[in-house]
């Protein structure tokens, strides 16, 4: 399939309905995917064992302390809130955009946002000491709280974004519960229960539509919120690298390029695992998204000037001492490389037009979501080394942090499990939105109405 | 017919001296043999208060090879006797017995009917025995304990507390003062303790810990203050705690201007916050609700 290829009449439309159906049929695993899912539960099982015993013996089995009370954990959550934000700015911003070569990516970025939000809320679990008293926070919480407030933020978010994955799903679960032949009996239930009786009717078609323009417009400032209020939940305190009044929108720029350069790492992968999902994510695709995403990554670059240049050049007290270890100190080597490999390189590979072609693109966008990862180690763990309590008293211990093996094995297992969700969707259902990427090519909607489950 | 006795009574003699002898060494060897199968074991008894709940525990090992191994399915018979002593052949002051399990641990829990027939009693020593088990020889051990008493009185003179916490012991059936030992003070607070007092204080010679209550300290909503007086036995992990409740005035300063304030409870938040959030809330919530409200309306649709 040719970039935006228009049929010329109904029976050319008819052709490429069909052809898009099947080639976006869900497919089994290979012996690849085997071995990826076998790795995944794998890692998964180890930090499930691990979070077992920190349930049992509390987070003394953690590297965290009363000092670090925030370590990998917190800013594996940052990270998967970040990357959830992908779902607004491919489902909903390009849609209002009315952007015509987005269809193909709204699911995928759909999957990654609800696989990243669900593992965000579960992270945040992971880091009570004791969980049990979750419920304490609905019954007791303040609503003057950043952390209630990201509570109910978090929760808002995970349930709009579900609903905006399933909605346009529907048609398709559809065309599964009807063409699926040879499934096990339980596949073709979960088809049927999920399909909702789908008939392909106008009226349901109006229902979906109507839903997708609600969600895609409330999504935007939810998930703004969502990320505002996380990086509120550093910003209201006085602590050093933290006290800022440009971290709201710092976050959010930061969120938008790692979810993007998520979607171009997802769609590089389908690519190449699965056949004729090339025809949907084009070079086209990839360059469109590198000029996104370099766009992005300059928002950013711009937002993080603000973050270190205006403390950098007063360089005051406790500030000072902060951005003198990730500037010249302790941290400089993580800082520097997360800079460089992070946000600097992807922005000069991707401004050529030879960097925008697949390969490239991947390899930057890896280097953005790993550079992003330990951006958000970055935030958290060396404020948190410095309190605005003296610390000379403290155990020697306390005054350092360096995350566990438990740790690391359930905050590996976190990123396994994200991981492990956007693989089954793609097992189970078809990745590609067929009836918007229909649309996009402006087959008329009787036609697709008519002839998308045929 | 008399040679032929003779020889036989002489066979019958020789046969009797071999039988006996054999007979003799076979039950010496058989001594032997049973004696060499007793191993030994050692038994520790200790007591303990988990939970609230006293427990005596006993625990049984013996030596194979130079390394300690539990002893399992040992039956210990338990005794207690205010006498000091106990005795084998009436088996007075016996409570019962009990089966080691596989880490040579048995463990006696004492029951409310255990307490209230030992509720006079100050002074208790356990004896825990095992007798004629077939694998090991027998073993006993012993633990005294005493029950330890702690008073607490507070007295306000001129808007000033003074706490004074009393511990004591019986001593052959006399209550008497317990000098020297650490006695905590706590202001009981909604999910803890706040400590008061000199810290690690010690009692005096009459047994006794006097701190004066801070007079800062915000008291409860019916204008109470509860004190607690704490005495933690670092021998059975046990809190011998007494408490009284005072009758208290200080109460949480309310400023009228800055009563609903970002850093106020919950139910102080400021009005202007509470109606924009729960206004934003209800407004995503109900569209949220809408939203799965149409799905319902996808499968009606179908009928239609």
């Amino acid at each position: 399939m040719k970039d935006l290829e228009k049929p010329h009449n109904e029976s050319e439309a008819i052709d490429m309905l069909h052809r898009y159906n099947e080639d976006v049929l869900p497919q089994k695993f290979g012996k690849a995917g085997m071995i990826w899912v076998s790795f995944l539960l794998a890692v998964i099982v180890v930090g499930l064992y691990n979070y077992v015993q920190q349930l049992r013996y509390g987070l003394v089995v953690t590297g965290l302390s009363d000092t670090v009370s925030w370590g990998i954990y917190i800013s594996n959550f940052v990270f998967f809130v970040a990357i959830s934000l992908v779902g607004s700015l491919i489902t909903a911003v390009l849609h209002l955009l009315n952007v015509k070569w987005r269809a193909p990516l709204t699911r995928i970025s759909e999957v990654i946002a609800v696989s990243a939000i669900v593992f965000a809320g579960l992270i945040i679990i992971v880091d009570m000491g004791r969980p049990d008293r979750l419920l304490n926070m609905f019954i007791y919480g303040r609503i003057q709280s950043p952390i209630v407030w990201d509570v109910i933020v978090v929760m808002t978010y995970m349930t709009i974004s579900v609903l905006l994955l399933y909605f346009p799903l529907i048609p398709s679960i559809a065309y599964c519960r009807d063409h699926m032949k040879n499934i096990p009996k339980w596949q073709h239930k979960m088809y049927t229960f999920l399909s909702l009786n789908w008939k392909d009717t106008n009226g349901q078609y109006a229902i979906v539509s109507k839903a997708i323009k609600i969600l895609s417009i409330m999504i935007i400032p939810v998930a703004l919120s969502i990320h505002t209020v996380t990086s509120w939940l550093f910003a209201t305190t006085y602590r050093p690298g933290w006290d800022s009044t440009n971290f709201g929108a710092y976050f959010v720029a930061g969120a938008f390029m790692v979810g993007a350069a998520a979607v171009v790492a997802a769609m590089y992968i389908l690519q190449k695992f699965y056949k004729n999902y090339d025809q949907y994510f084009t070079d086209k695709h990839f360059d469109r998204m590198g000029k996104l995403l370099v766009l992005l990554s300059f928002v950013y670059l711009y937002f993080s000037v603000n973050e270190y240049f205006i403390p950098g050049y007063k360089m005051k007290g406790e500030e000072a001492e902060h951005l003198k270890e990730l500037f010249v100190g302790h941290y400089a080597p993580m800082f520097w490389t997360v800079q460089i490999f992070g946000m600097i390189i992807p922005i000069i590979v991707l401004l050529f037009k030879k960097g925008r072609k697949p390969l490239p693109i991947f390899i930057m966008s890896v280097f953005v979501i790993l550079g992003a990862w330990f951006k958000r180690y970055l935030i958290v763990v060396p404020t948190m080394l410095h309190p605005l309590t003296p610390m000379d008293r403290l155990p020697e211990a306390a005054k350092h942090y360096m995350p566990t093996f438990a740790e690391w094995s359930i905050t590996s297992a976190s990123l396994a499990g994200a991981l492990l969700l956007i693989t089954l969707f793609v097992r189970y259902f078809p990745i590609i939105s067929i009836w918007e990427l229909a649309e996009e090519r402006d087959i008329p909607h009787h036609t697709i109405y008519k002839n998308l489950n045929k | 017919m008399k040679k032929y006795i003779t020889l036989n009574r002489n066979f019958v003699a020789i046969l009797v001296l071999i039988i006996s002898f054999i007979a003799m060494n076979v039950n010496a060897f058989a001594q032997e043999d049973s004696t060499s199968e007793k191993q030994s074991a050692s038994m520790s008894l200790s007591y303990k208060i988990v939970n609230g709940i006293k427990t005596l525990k006993v625990s049984v090992e013996s030596r194979v090879d130079g390394k300690r191994e539990p002893v399992e399915n040992l039956i210990v018979n338990l005794y207690l006797n205010e006498v000091k002593k106990y005795d084998t052949t009436t088996t007075t002051g016996w409570m019962g017995n009990l089966l080691t399990n596989k880490e040579g641990v048995g463990e006696f829990k004492f029951t409310e009917r255990f307490n209230e027939l030992t509720k006079n009693m100050h002074e208790f020593h356990f004896l825990a025995t095992s007798n004629s088990d077939l694998r090991y020889e027998d073993s006993e051990a012993e633990t005294f304990i005493y029950d330890v008493f702690v008073k607490l009185d507070v007295v306000t003179e001129d808007s000033i507390s003074t706490a004074t916490a009393t511990l004591t012991k019986f001593v052959d059936g006399v209550e008497v003062p317990l000098a020297e030992t650490e006695i905590k003070l706590f202001v009981k607070r909604t999910f803890g303790l706040f400590p008061f007092g000199e810290e690690g204080a010690v009692t005096d010679e009459n047994g006794q810990i006097v701190a004066e209550v801070p007079s800062d300290i915000i008291g409860f909503s019916d204008k109470t203050l509860t004190l607690i007086a704490r005495y933690e036995d670092p021998d059975y992990d046990g809190k011998i705690e007494a408490s009284q409740s005072i009758p208290w005035t200080v109460m949480p300063y309310e400023n009228e201007e800055m009563a609903r304030s970002l850093w106020s409870t919950g139910h102080n938040a400021p009005i202007p916050l509470v109606i924009a959030s729960v206004t934003i809330i209800l407004f995503i919530w109900g569209l949220i609700l809408y939203l799965v409200t149409l799905l319902f309306k996808i499968k009606k649709e179908s009928k239609a």
